[in-house]
């Protein structure tokens, strides 16, 4: 064992010099390297944690806003949902009332129909009634029918006869028509009577196959009669006058 | 046989004899530099650590945190020197597996110049925290009686040092030498592991036991320093 002076000396520098290349390129590079990556790592983890802060406010926003916008949705839907039934209801309602109209129009328009047909029908009925009449009056009639007739028409006289002397101012004479001629007694007896009321005027006999069964008394202007066709006339206007009264009386009610 | 690399005279330059220590030693040195140059190339912070990396940090750091836990403060300049003293001490010792290669630390010129760089560091590390004035009050304490103490203790520190180192990894040199010519197949094995281990180990009783002599000398502490060689 023994101490070289010089192999100390040597290893002395030696180390120093291995101290200072492993200062230069071990522990400067290692320990600053460290340092830098702990740096940025802390740097990193604060740009997360930043990051993070931010993505929780920004989530938190967007909850917000996600729940206003549900109730927005809420809110709209249940105003569509009252608008459409509120709608709906409206359209029914309007519906029903179309359907009523319809349906009351329909029935006036049956009802009109009804009496419509029921008029013609009374029309009808009522002309049938009266041709049947007619024709079985005429086919019925005959002198003694006339002669009754001219004897009513007598017993009238006395009734017209301030109408007769009016008439009988201008006329020279007086016709009696008939259809069949009247017996010699009926002319004798009408005649009398009509000279009670108008003595100046002579009244004359005439026959008229063509003329309805009755008399009828001219006197200048005046036309009085009696026939079975004044009647049946009468009877006529008398039923068109209810029928015409019905029918507006009817059409009101409806 | 040499106990000792230093009479193994590799070559002369400009009439001074380079002796296997020497050699040695610039080996060790340049495998450390070569390896801590290639792993920290361009090394950037951004860029993910590799697996030289990452073990080049696992060391620096371990010999860190040695450090803050005996000096219990940041360590500053004192990783380079103590750090150094390690990893130096570390690969000679763990070269020694390698065949024909005599480790520097066998040689006591090497431990002899390592105490010496501590017996320097100690009051240099001291001066440099505490002042002049401060470092050099502590010989005369607790009365000026203990200055010839005190200095003789700084010096039997720094031999302690240097003779520990090289007797043990001597002894594992000198036997494993021994036992290659008594048993060449089975022992040398085992002692050469053994060697590792203990070469590990005093490289980290070196380095922690220089630690403690600066920390102790820097904090004024003196119960600390006998208490760590204990």
């Amino acid at each position: 064992m023994s101490i070289d002076w010089v192999t100390i000396a040597a290893q002395l520098v030696n180390f120093l010099i291995l101290v200072w290349l492993l200062k230069r390129f071990l522990y400067r590079p290692i320990l600053d390297g460290i340092d830098a990556r702990e740096t940025e790592i802390s740097q990193r983890v604060a740009e997360a944690k930043a990051a993070t802060e931010k993505a929780r406010l920004e989530e938190r926003a967007y909850r917000s806003e996600l729940e206003k916008l549900n109730a927005q949705k809420t809110q709209f839907l249940e105003a569509a949902r009252t608008q459409a039934t509120d709608e709906r209801e409206k359209l029914k309602a309007e519906t029903q009332k179309l359907i009523n109209a319809e349906r009351a129009n329909g029935q006036a328009e049956m009802t009109k129909m009804k009496e419509d047909y029921a008029a013609d029908l009374k029309a009808a009925g009522a002309g049938a009634i009266l041709s049947l009449t007619r024709k079985v009056l005429k086919d019925l009639s005959d002198a003694e029918l006339e002669e009754r007739i001219v004897a009513q028409l007598e017993g009238r006289l006395p009734g017209l006869g301030q109408e007769l002397q009016a008439s009988s101012g201008a006329s020279e004479k007086a016709v009696v028509l008939t259809s069949f001629a009247l017996p010699e007694k009926t002319r004798a007896r009408f005649t009398k009577s009509f000279h009670k009321l108008v003595a100046d005027v002579p009244l004359n006999f005439e026959t008229d196959k063509t003329q309805s069964p009755g008399v009828v008394l001219q006197l200048g202007g005046a036309r009085i009669g009696w026939t079975i066709e004044s009647y049946l006339d009468g009877l006529e206007g008398m039923l068109e006058k209810r029928l015409g009264m019905q029918a507006p009386h009817r059409n009101g009610g409806s | 046989m040499n106990l000792t690399p230093d009479a193994h005279i590799i070559f002369t330059a400009f009439g001074i004899p380079v002796n296997a220590t020497i050699v040695n030693t610039w080996i060790v040195m340049a495998l450390l530099t070569i390896v801590s140059m290639i792993v920290t190339w361009r090394l950037r912070p951004d860029a993910p650590p590799t697996r030289w990396r990452t073990a080049l940090e696992v060391i620096v750091q371990g010999i860190e945190k040695q450090i803050n836990e005996i000096t219990r403060r940041p360590t500053g300049r004192l990783i380079y020197f103590v750090g150094t003293l390690f990893l130096f001490i570390a690969m000679s010792n763990l070269l020694l597996v390698v065949p024909g290669f005599e480790p520097p630390t066998a040689s006591l010129s090497t431990t002899a110049a390592l105490a010496f760089s501590v017996f320097i560091a100690v009051p240099a590390f001291g001066i440099a925290r505490q002042g002049i004035g401060t470092y050099l009050k502590r010989y005369i304490e607790p009365s000026f009686v203990m200055l010839p103490f005190n200095i003789i203790g700084e010096f039997s520190r720094a031999l302690a040092l240097a003779v520990r180192l090289y007797g043990n990894i001597m002894s594992g040199a000198v036997i494993a030498a021994i036992l290659l010519g008594v048993a060449p197949f089975f022992f040398p094995v085992v002692m050469d592991m053994l060697a590792l281990l203990t070469g590990l180990i005093q490289a980290y009783i070196f380095a922690v036991l220089a630690t403690v002599y600066i920390a102790a000398t820097t904090e004024g502490d003196a119960k600390l320093t006998s208490k760590k060689e204990e």
